[in-house]
């Protein structure tokens, strides 16, 4: 660790202490899973030796907790969650302007989110939905794999699904959207309600089903590939499908809270973030998804293109209230 | 006046429900309308998958005609005068700006197809590497961002692994250009896209509401609680109004009617008065000169004698007329008045007159002048007997009533009376005769109506033509 950064590090250890009492340098909501917000905290900890408070919440809790709980109890800043949460919550003012230096570095999706966010939110990083079989679970009903979104409102498959509340999972919410784009309004209606009839037993996260169905608890479940590439460790038992349709995917970002107090900490924060270098360090290691910057390593999960056949999602309209509620009042809670 | 006004804004209502229903069978044109335009979305989908720039200008053509003719649509509904007015105008701004994106959209295949041609030149002149020759193919082809970033990653990890980077420099910032060409048409198709679906969703959405508008004008208007009250309440207002109205009239004719025949009784009680005074004088010098030569026959001192007191019971039934008469009333029993002139009557009325009694049943008392109720009946029943012209049918009625009156009625089934003769009848010297020739001198009627009125009752007439007359005299029972 270089010096200025001790110095810098302690300097605004000090103001922060000296201002806001013995709470933390900062405090971080972080939506992907916790491994890596457990590398984050140590990481951020250590290469700017501050205090972090980093709690883990889905991107829907962290919407939700920014709508309830605003002011200086609120968080500085949001780490990583589905794109739509961090554009709504742009669109409800709930966040503010950045502009990192390294902006120009990022890839161009990640450069067209920040225009579409009014400039409050960089695209972190982005991964695509599959569908996932776990076969020895399925066997007894003797039952093929899904291969399409379709599959998943198959009555055969009653009970074998478990998809988290969309209302509080950006992965489930980024699933229905991805419907709702593929197919007449009617169509996808009927379709997402016959696929909440199918599933059984609830989860509020993306990722829980995933680690669920892994361990066979159900059959089937949606999740991202960098999901659920990270918890296969070497099971055979798992089908893993791009959908036949065309899949959604999310491009996840990070974004300063509007009641931020150190805000030149949170961007330097953000800036660190969006660097090859820390990247690097996660991508691979800690985690699998596509990162922003144009230096960044490949995920060794997306170097499968039949991953990356994606839909013209449109993240700015499904990011809509409007939006949200329509695919939302589809959905019946299991 | 207040039922006018409301009659008024009952039919302004009324015209503008029809004119709303006329613009919501305009709706089925919107609605239409936003069908193609979804349509139109998804072949704007398909014209992006279209590499030939051939046929992508032939599919556009086809859109051309068909948003033409949707526009047209438009214009004729916004044509329309109405609410939907500015709905339509919203659906032919969605239909202008579909246009534009299309016309973008031509721009950005064209866009593509010189970047094609480009880069094929390009990958020539440099012997590129043919492993990203086919990943800038790829690129080109590709729909999302995503993609065509891991293929950027790609390209840079092939040139990092290259043997000699310096050579691949120049290569390098063409496939860099390429690239970002590429996204950048690709950013610009989905904000296209964006606003294709943005403007044809606000289509749907108002295409949907007009057509909620008119299934809600067409399944509830005529059956609207409201709506069925409003009219309900109209239409008695309106009937109350008619009704009132009538009443209205019909009082104020009776009491022209009433006022008009006081006057003349009036006028016609002064004159008669003076002149039955003067006629007394002539008829007492007339009767001194006939003693003054008695013996002597005088035919021309008869003559005045007779004329003179035919004046006298002409100026009686005036002053009849006019209430000035002096009744005698004495309490009588009206079957027996009328059964003591059942002889006379038939005598006067000829063989060819049937005449029938209705006498009622139980005895009725009246306390009237005997003499003048009998004068007023033979001269009903004369009024009677002129009507019919060969034979016929007087009946004379007695009839009780619960309200202590007793109506004496005198009915022919003769010729009638018009009606606008049947308003004049009770003037004195007005006769009515259907040939033209009236008979009497038109003082009967008058001087029955005079003696009902001054004996406290009414006189009605009923006439129907060529079905004949009722006159009712209506009195107080004793």
């Amino acid at each position: 660790m270089r010096i200025e950064s001790v110095i810098g590090g302690g300097l605004l250890w000090l103001s922060s202490s000296l201002l806001y009492g013995e709470g933390p340098d900062v405090r971080i909501a972080c939506s992907p899973f916790v491994a890596v917000c457990e590398w984050l905290a140590e990481d951020f900890s250590a290469t700017f030796d501050i205090s972090v408070d980093m709690t883990r919440m889905s991107s829907g809790e962290v919407l939700q907790a920014l709508y309830t709980d605003p002011g200086e109890q609120s968080f500085d800043l949001w780490w990583g969650g589905t794109g739509d949460a961090h554009l709504q919550a742009a669109q409800s003012g709930l966040l503010q302007p950045i502009e990192p230096a390294n902006l120009h570095e990022q890839l161009r999706w990640s450069h067209y989110f920040w225009e579409l966010s009014d400039y409050q939110s960089v695209g972190l990083y982005t991964g695509t939905l599959v569908l996932i079989t776990n076969r020895a679970a399925l066997a007894p009903s003797s039952l093929q794999p899904v291969s399409c979104w379709s599959d998943l409102g198959d009555p055969r498959y009653r009970g074998q699904l478990l998809i988290a509340d969309p209302s509080t999972s950006g992965t489930s919410f980024t699933a229905l959207a991805t419907i709702m784009h593929l197919y007449e309004e009617a169509e996808a209606t009927r379709l997402i309600q016959e696929i909440s009839l199918n599933v059984e037993g609830r989860s509020t996260s993306g990722f829980d089903p995933v680690e669920r169905v892994l361990a066979g608890e159900r059959a089937i479940t949606i999740g991202f590939a960098h999901d659920v590439y990270r918890a296969l460790d070497g099971q055979d038992q798992i089908s893993i499908t791009p959908p036949c349709e065309g899949t959604g995917y999310e491009i996840a970002a990070i974004s300063m809270t509007r009641d931020a107090r150190n805000t030149e900490l949170v961007e330097r924060l953000v800036e660190y973030s969006l660097t090859a270098a820390a990247q690097n360090a996660l991508v691979n290691e800690v985690t699998h998804q596509m990162f922003s910057n144009q230096a960044t390593e490949r995920s060794d999960v997306y170097q499968d293109w039949s991953l990356l056949d994606v839909i013209n999602y449109d993240l700015r309209f499904y990011s809509t209230e409007r939006a949200r509620q329509q695919i939302l009042s589809h959905w019946r809670r299991p | 006046m207040t039922v006018i006004v409301i009659a008024l804004i009952s039919i302004e209502a009324h015209q503008r429900r029809i004119g709303e229903l006329q613009a919501a069978e305009y709706t089925v044109n919107a609605l239409n309308i936003s069908n193609a335009l979804l349509q139109i979305r998804e072949k704007m989908d398909a014209i992006g998958l279209i590499r030939s720039e051939y046929l992508a200008a032939v599919q556009l053509s086809n859109f051309k005609v068909e948003l033409e003719a949707a526009t047209s649509q438009l214009r004729q509904l916004s044509g329309g005068q109405n609410s939907y007015e500015s709905s339509a105008a919203a659906l032919m701004a969605g239909i202008t700006g579909v246009e534009r994106l299309v016309q973008q959209k031509n721009d950005l295949l064209a866009s593509r197809s010189i970047l094609e041609i480009n880069m094929q030149n390009m990958l020539l002149q440099n012997s590129h590497d043919e492993r990203i020759a086919l990943l800038l193919t790829e690129a080109l082809g590709t729909q999302n961002l995503l993609k065509t970033a891991e293929i950027e990653r790609e390209i840079r990890t092939l040139y990092a692994q290259s043997s000699a980077p310096d050579q691949w420099t120049r290569v390098a910032f063409a496939d860099s250009g390429i690239l970002k060409t590429v996204e950048d048409l690709i950013v610009n198709q989905e904000q296209i896209d964006r606003q294709l679906r943005s403007m044809s969703d606000e289509a749907t959405r108002t295409a949907a509401d007009l057509r909620a508008d008119q299934i809600s004008l067409q399944d509830h208007y005529w059956f609207s609680p409201v709506v069925l009250t409003f009219f309900l309440l109209v239409t008695l207002a309106v009937i109350f109004w008619l009704y009132s109205a009538y009443i209205r009239q019909r009082a104020l004719g009776q009491m022209n009617e009433q006022s008009r025949l006081d006057s003349l009784g009036m006028l016609s009680g002064e004159v008669a008065h003076d002149i039955s005074n003067m006629v007394s004088v002539v008829i007492g010098s007339l009767n001194l000169l006939r003693e003054d030569q008695l013996n002597s026959r005088s035919r021309t001192l008869d003559k005045a004698l007779y004329a003179a007191e035919k004046s006298i019971q002409m100026i009686d039934r005036l002053l009849m007329f006019a209430r000035r008469k002096q009744l005698r009333p004495e309490i009588i029993s009206v079957n027996e008045l009328i059964r003591g002139l059942e002889e006379i009557i038939i005598l006067t009325c000829g063989d060819h007159i049937d005449i029938r009694l209705n006498l009622c049943e139980e005895e009725l008392f009246l306390k009237v002048d005997p003499n003048l109720l009998e004068s007023s009946l033979i001269n009903l029943c004369l009024n009677a007997r002129n009507a019919i012209d060969d034979t016929g049918t007087i009946l004379i009625e007695v009839r009780g009533h619960e309200n202590q009156q007793v109506t004496i009625a005198v009915e022919d089934d003769g010729r009638g009376i018009p009606k606008a003769a049947l308003k004049r009848v009770f003037e004195p010297f007005y006769s009515f005769s259907a040939n033209g020739h009236p008979k009497g001198q038109g003082l009967g009627l008058s001087m029955v109506y005079g003696f009902t009125r001054q004996s406290g009752g009414t006189l009605t007439i009923q006439s129907t033509v060529n079905k004949g007359t009722r006159v009712e005299m209506i009195f107080n029972a004793h």
